[in-house]
């Protein structure tokens, strides 16, 4: 699963700037809430809008989960990922230490 | 026992297991029987006791729909689980022969090819094919299957045949004829008539170049980007159209116009061939693969998409705004607990 290894390179990375949001595109408040709590994610999660074409599908056109952007200080989208193998984290924590010290 | 004896006990025998496969399926239908045959594997976690479940469905559901996802789960667990690559490639030629319906012959046909092509000795795929088109013609997922699966095999003649089929196939009528159940707005009919036709092109593009049919590839690749540029948010092509195109490019002794296509699959759509190919034009415009890395960091910066602002509330009921990441490295992923 993405996210609890996003809250461990979140916990490494904050202080030199790095942040995390998790948007949660069903709006399955309740089981999104309890998996937040016991994984005790510390990040930004916010839900998706009311009619799901709003924001995950009609802005973003993620079709695919998880699926998660890397976003540089200038908000350039500079890294798209879909979907999570374990080892992934390895990947995603070296294009955001690249980013943050570039 | 006499002869005359022993054909007649035969024909009883036969008699009495056409009575008791007629009485089974009207007792039982392939759907209920394959949803019993689930809450069986759920007991199980042994994949050879799984495969002798999944195996004695097919034998007794041969040309139920059913059937073509039981043999795929065969073929998984003898090929990945129990080391058995020939005893997949065996039990699908024997699904393939049980079946009578063409077009669960046809199924079982190109699950068959796929494993046989992984064990080094290929179906034959045209066999396959040719078998459904005797009956009826294909439709745009058939052709599709038999041009993902010609490339496999590395079969270039056939897969041009059928991707050429695909292309010119793709059309509104064909679309709707896919759905009869939906009612299809012209604009999102459109839309997906343009999507087929851009995954036929890639698919004959790329079968072309395997031909060395670089001119003709080069022609339905420039028809096909008229079309439209269908990519995702982030600048990802939805299908391997410039990729493919890319490498055309790149065989033509341009790697300028090469590097262009192949950029967003490369590096933000992560394919590794793309990435590939991209390295070898920058090695034919450079010289060497000295820089490359910058290259890299330069292209992926020119390309990449500025992130839309949007407001989204959290648990807490606050709202945040992407505004407020200014200056900030991010990730941002989306999930669903489902």
């Amino acid at each position: 699963m993405e996210l609890p290894r996003l809250q461990t390179i979140w916990e490494k990375h904050r202080d030199k700037g790095f942040e995390v949001i998790a948007i949660e595109s069903n709006r399955e408040t309740d089981r999104a809430v309890e998996f937040i709590e016991e994984a005790r994610l510390g990040f930004t999660c916010l839900e998706n809008g009311e009619d799901d074409s709003e924001v995950v599908e009609g802005v973003f056109q993620i079709w695919g989960y998880p699926s998660s952007f890397i976003v540089d200080r200038e908000g350039r989208i500079m890294y798209y990922h879909l979907g999570f193998d374990e080892g992934d984290e390895k990947a995603i924590e070296e294009e955001v230490l690249a980013l943050l010290e570039g | 026992m006499r002869r005359r004896d022993l054909a007649f006990v035969t024909v009883l025998g036969v008699l009495v297991l056409l009575g008791c496969t007629g009485r089974e399926e009207q007792r039982m239908s392939a759907g209920a029987a394959y949803e019993k045959a689930q809450e069986t594997l759920d007991t199980l976690d042994d994949p050879q006791q799984e495969v002798e479940v999944f195996e004695e469905f097919v034998r007794a559901y041969p040309n139920s729909e059913e059937a073509i996802d039981a043999l795929g789960a065969v073929i998984y667990l003898r090929s990945k689980k129990l080391d058995d690559l020939d005893g997949a490639v065996s039990f699908a030629e024997s699904a393939r022969s049980m079946a009578s319906d063409p077009k669960t012959r046809f199924e079982h046909g190109v699950r068959l090819h796929e494993v046989s092509v992984e064990a080094g000795n290929p179906a034959d795929l045209r066999l396959i094919a040719d078998e459904l088109a005797a009956v009826r013609p294909l439709n745009f997922v058939e052709h599709l299957a038999v041009v993902e699966e010609a490339e496999k095999g590395g079969e270039w003649e056939l897969m041009l045949e059928h991707a050429t089929s695909l292309r010119r196939s793709a059309n509104a009528e064909t679309f709707r004829a896919d759905y009869p159940d939906d009612d299809f707005s012209d604009e999102r009919v459109e839309f997906s008539v343009n999507r087929r036709r851009g995954w036929a092109s890639a698919y004959e593009g790329a079968a072309l170049i395997h031909l060395d049919k670089l001119d003709e590839a080069t022609t339905v690749f420039e028809e096909a980007a008229e079309l439209s540029t269908l990519s995702n948010y982030v600048g990802v092509p939805e299908f391997p159209l410039n990729k493919y195109w890319g490498k055309a490019e790149l065989m033509q002794g341009r790697p300028e116009r090469a590097a262009e296509l192949l950029a967003a699959d490369a590096l933000m759509g992560r394919d590794e061939a793309a990435l590939d190919d991209l390295r070898a034009a920058y090695i034919a415009s450079n010289g060497s693969e000295d820089g490359f890395d910058g290259y890299v960091a330069t292209v992926r910066q020119s390309i990449a998409t500025v992130i839309d602002d949007v407001t989204l509330d959290d648990y807490s009921g606050s709202s945040v705004s992407l505004a407020s990441m200014a200056g900030k490295v991010y990730v941002m992923a989306f999930w669903n607990p489902g």
